[in-house]
């Protein structure tokens, strides 16, 4: 930015000095006015709603009628106590270890695999890609119908032999998150795979030189000369899944709507449920402050990190 | 950065708070009122599929075509998330005029209390509806002396079963448990991975089961009991009824995975004659006969038949739907018009019981009417049982909407081995207690008075 | 990348372990990555396949390719299904979206990015922790807020919701593209007497291009793929989104595989298109825009 400070210190050496205010004043307004769009719908639409959820946590309402009863922090207390509260809690932590199975090992894997000199690398990326373009809803039909007792996944089983496997994935208490989880992960690591790579091209090239001097071969160089260049980047793919292992919703409704006996019951599910469903606008309210905490501390964890990475 | 004066630093924090103020600031209320169009629009809306053509949409299409200064635009929206969407809207006055919901003592009391649920009472009379709806479909819908929805049809729940399935194997119609079981048993060791399709993914069939097993356990005096007494869901017949259906679910009757199954695909199976029988309701006919055409002939029922020696067969027996009219509708009376044209209309009713798609309340006039095989069977055991007494057929539909919740996760969890039928009970009496004490549970009235 | 070589002189028979080793890494290589490969198409070529076949094929072939063809599914899909409605309302809505994002953004983008002012770490901050927001969290307000505005049942109230969630991420990306601009031109036209407007205009717009074709795709992909907002504040069946949509033939669905696979590759298609074309860009976008914030 130095060269806007040269600016503005070359025009005030020249001019008077109400002329150098106005003109700086000026640069001000149109600076605002240039953020005035975004700022207006950012406020009403996103800052004004937030602050309400906070508001109403403290309420209970049954969202139709005129008048709201206040609770104080009775939701939250209650939240505490609620069994299906931290059964969701830890189905969301559950599915965060698919998630960063999928983003960091199967990611780093097939990031580290593909920089490799390999044929026909883009048509590799451009398949792990295509999953993570589909809409949510397609991913939740697609996957149903692979889990299905009748479908891909146990006709597949049976075929190998493994018949014994076979079984109503959506609908065993054990098994329906992680299946879910599976899928949210085939639908992601594509994203993670491109990231990875990106973030490896961009590792200086003399360090891998100064490897090969040393005489190391591919997996000590992977080791101690790429995934410290990739830290950056592997902190960003935890994190980025770290929001969407905690705001998971569309997939869960359109398959399991959090069943069997809560076994993919998610905060956001739950939040949906007890307070738009059950008319409990208030506590679903707490619950959505929860989440939105939850992430708020995760997000200012990856600025934090990166900042401090930056150095 | 610093050596800014402050006084910069304020003056932003000033605009960002006008900004916020600005934005606090809700829009003057849109100037739109009806315009001054000659047609008068009338929004209805009802569960189920988007594009569903089924008799109610028929219907509506011809008072259109009767009545060419109104149109009619019917919307469907899916049942789970049918109540999420219409509270929000009549909250925010964009509404249908017309919607199609749950009844009885629980779901609708909050629209009802908040007064967006339109006073029927005078329709009721003046268009001679009190002639026709039976009182206990009265006291379903009305509270205060005042009624609030029209409801649509009575379904009952009875079992499906597949002719050519009995025939090939010997089996018998079952009058009594014992005959029952061994007519399950034999479907079993048939070969039939699924003798008793259950569709416990969707959760609600587990709570079908569940309902009609209690009122057969209670007798529906025990049931009123509860509902209307002091009586609790944790008696011993109904923790006994509870069990009966974890056991039905152990016996493997319900097939290796029903909390696998989902309803739509466990019917088509059934349609297809891969599944010998299920336990349904009436609604299921209208979209047989509109696949199957005659082939529902070789589909027959048959009810659950005495799980002791001293029960008594009693129908199931519950409103379908309730039919509600927006209080901020501009246009009620036309409203009024086209419910009365749809449920009260001769030739609608009429109608409505050939698709096989409903039974409306009140008196039907047998006669003149071509009714799918299904639904004669099916009138014909209401006739055969009707003087023991009916219990509902679903709690669901008229329990409030936390007790839901339970009842579904619970379900699934008795079924799962998770929850002892006890457990289960406890729950449900403690979500019965807490409803009661926060007034969520509609009392039920007497009869709506016409003078 | 290859093995070491060191500079010791090899034995011929120890070269041809190496070659062979060699040889058997690469086999393992492409064996794992063709692996993954198959597991991310597999599902999807599936559906697209079944969307294909009449609802015998699908019995009697259900994993293999449809042969021959039949457009039946789509065809009952596109009509009695409405998803052509249905794709014309997700469409008006994304392409206005996009058009609007191409307002709000790099404007904004552009202030944080080349302009100096009192609060700009103030309203960076303020709009970073939009990002936090989930909107399941916040969809009960917002809807009242829609209300207030008279928006509900009408495409605005999407546009205008999705724009306003999104703009915090649009503006990072704009921010760091414009950041990264050499200064030497904006310094010119400075010194040519250029309005601040006319530099974004004319001089730091055009340069961004890249980052503007990231943001357009970006954004149509988010909004085409939304299934929240929709559902919410779009209930008449007449404006329904090409997801909502599906969300409501989920029970039909899971009868008829050939309808859904049908509505899959309805919904599908233009995306695919979009990024089979746009790969570079879409890559070059999200990375630079999750890397660099």
């Amino acid at each position: 930015m130095e060269t806007i400070e040269q600016n503005w210190r070359l025009k005030g050496r020249g001019g008077a000095l109400s002329e150098r205010t106005r003109q700086r004043w000026i640069r001000y307004l149109v600076a605002y006015l240039f953020i005035l769009p975004a700022l207006l719908l950012y406020v009403t639409f996103v800052l004004r709603p937030t602050i309400e959820v906070f508001v109403l946590s403290l309420y209970k309402w049954n969202g139709i009628s005129a008048t709201r009863e206040w609770q104080g922090l009775a939701n939250f207390q209650l939240l505490m106590t609620d069994k299906i509260f931290w059964q969701a809690l830890r189905n969301n932590l559950i599915w965060l270890v698919v998630i960063l199975f999928f983003n960091v090992v199967i990611g780093l894997m097939a990031a580290a695999l593909l920089s490799m000199d390999i044929k026909g690398r883009v048509i590799f990326r451009l398949g792990y890609f295509l999953p993570v373009v589909q809409a949510s809803i397609v991913t939740a039909m697609i996957w149903r119908w692979i889990y299905n007792p009748d479908g891909l996944l146990n006709n597949a089983l049976k075929a190998m032999g493994l018949g014994g496997l076979a079984r109503g994935w959506l609908g065993d208490f054990t098994w329906a998150l992680p299946a879910l989880a599976v899928a949210a992960g085939w639908a992601g690591f594509g994203m993670s795979v491109v990231l990875l790579l990106a973030g490896m091209q961009s590792i200086d090239q003399s360090l891998y030189d100064a490897a090969r001097v040393d005489g190391a071969n591919y997996p000590q160089t992977f080791r101690y000369v790429t995934i410290p260049g990739l830290r950056n980047v592997i902190t960003i793919v935890i994190l980025l899944a770290m929001q969407g292992a905690f705001q998971v919703f569309d997939i869960i409704w359109a398959t399991t709507e959090g069943g069997p006996i809560r076994a993919t019951e998610m905060l956001a599910t739950y939040m949906f449920k007890k307070g738009i469903m059950e008319n409990e606008y208030g506590y679903g309210s707490a619950v959505a402050v929860v989440l939105a905490i939850i992430i708020l501390g995760f997000a200012i964890t990856n600025i934090t990190l990166r900042e401090r990475g930056d150095e | 950065m610093s050596s800014r004066p402050r006084i910069l630093r304020f003056f932003a924090l000033l605009i960002v708070l006008a900004f916020g103020i600005a934005a606090c600031t809700p829009a003057a209320a849109p100037a739109g009122e009806a315009d001054a169009s000659a047609k008068t629009k009338i929004v209805i809306w009802m569960g189920g599929e988007p594009g569903t053509v089924n008799t109610f949409s028929r219907l509506a299409e011809s008072y259109q075509d009767e009545h060419p200064e109104v149109e009619i635009e019917a919307t469907f929206i899916g049942s789970d998330l049918f109540n999420p969407t219409l509270l929000p809207a009549l909250n925010a006055g964009t509404g249908p005029d017309i919607f199609a919901t749950g009844t009885g003592p629980g779901q609708p009391a909050a629209i009802i209390e908040a007064g967006h649920a339109l006073n029927l009472t005078r329709y009721y009379c003046e268009y001679g509806w009190n002639e026709v709806i039976p009182d206990w479909v009265v006291t379903q819908t009305s509270s205060d002396g005042k009624l609030w929805a029209v409801g649509d049809s009575v379904e009952t729940t009875l079992f499906f079963y597949n002719r050519q399935i009995f025939a090939d194997n010997n089996l018998p119609i079952p009058t009594s448990w014992e005959e029952f079981i061994s007519t399950v048993e034999a479907l079993k060791a048939a070969g039939y991975e699924i003798p008793i399709g259950l569709g416990a993914a969707d959760k609600w069939p587990i709570s079908h089961w569940q309902t009609m097993l209690w009122g057969r356990f209670a007798s529906p005096e025990g049931v009123n009991d509860v509902m209307f007494g002091d009586g609790r869901w944790t008696e011993d017949h109904f923790v006994r009824a509870t069990t009966v259906l974890k056991e039905l679910n152990d016996a493997g009757y319900f097939g290796p995975n029903p909390l696998a199954v989902v309803y739509d695909d466990m019917m088509a199976q059934f349609w297809r004659g891969d599944i010998p029988m299920t336990f349904t309701g009436t609604w299921v006919i209208g979209d047989a006969v509109a696949a199957l055409g005659e082939e529902t002939q070789n589909f027959g029922i048959f009810q659950m038949p005495p799980l002791t020696p001293d029960q008594e067969i009693y129908p199931t027996q519950s409103i379908g739907t309730g039919w509600y009219i927006n209080a901020d509708s501009p246009n009620p009376d036309v409203a009024a018009d086209i419910l009365n044209y749809i449920f009260f209309r001769p030739e609608s009713r009429i109608a409505l019981l050939e698709s096989g798609d409903t039974v409306p309340v009140g008196p039907l006039d047998m006669e003149s009417v071509n009714l799918p095989s299904l639904s004669e069977e099916v009138f014909a055991s209401i006739d055969v049982f009707a003087a023991n007494g009916s219990i509902p057929a679903f709690f669901d539909t008229i329990q409030p909407s936390n007790m839901t919740s339970i009842t579904y996760d619970g379900l699934q969890a008795v079924l799962a081995g998770q929850m002892t039928p006890e457990q289960f009970n406890e729950e449900i009496q403690a979500a019965w207690e807490k409803a009661k004490a926060e007034g969520t549970i509609m009392k039920a009235s007497g009869a709506v008075a016409c003078d | 990348m290859s093995e070491m070589q060191s500079a010791a002189p090899r034995r011929r028979s120890q070269m041809i372990a190496d070659r062979f080793k060699k040889a058997v890494n690469q086999v393992l290589v492409y064996a794992v990555l063709i692996g993954l490969l198959l597991f991310a198409l597999i599902p999807l070529a599936l559906a697209w396949f079944t969307a294909f076949k009449t609802s015998e094929q699908i019995l009697f072939n259900p994993y293999g390719p449809p042969i021959p063809p039949h457009l039946d599914n789509l065809i009952n899909a596109w009509t009695v299904g409405r998803f052509s409605v249905y794709f014309k309302n997700s469409f008006i809505i994304s392409i206005t979206d996009v058009m609007a994002m191409l307002v709000v953004a790099p404007l904004a983008g552009f202030a944080f990015g080349r302009m100096r002012f009192p609060g700009e770490r103030m309203l960076l901050v303020l709009f970073l922790t939009g990002l936090t927001i989930p909107t399941s969290a916040i969809i009960i307000p917002l809807y009242l807020v829609m209300r207030d505005f008279g928006l509900i049942n009408e495409y605005g109230s999407v546009i205008i919701a999705d724009v306003a969630l999104a703009a915090p991420i649009f503006i990072f990306i704009m921010r760091a593209a414009f950041r990264d601009l050499p200064g030497e031109l904006e310094d010119a036209a400075r010194i040519d007497g250029a309005t601040e407007f006319g530099i974004f205009w004319r001089v730091m717009l055009p340069l961004a291009k890249p980052s503007l074709l990231t943001l357009v795709l970006l954004e149509f992909l988010w909004s085409w793929n939304d299934l929240l907002l929709p559902l919410v504040f779009l209930t008449s069946d007449n404006l329904r989104t090409l997801p909502v949509g599906m969300l409501f033939y989920r029970g039909r669905f899971s009868v008829d595989y050939g309808l859904m696979s049908a509505g899959v590759l309805i919904i599908s298609l233009p995306v695919i298109v979009m990024f089979l074309f746009f790969q570079n860009s879409f890559v070059k976008g999200l990375t630079g825009g999750a890397l660099k914030g």
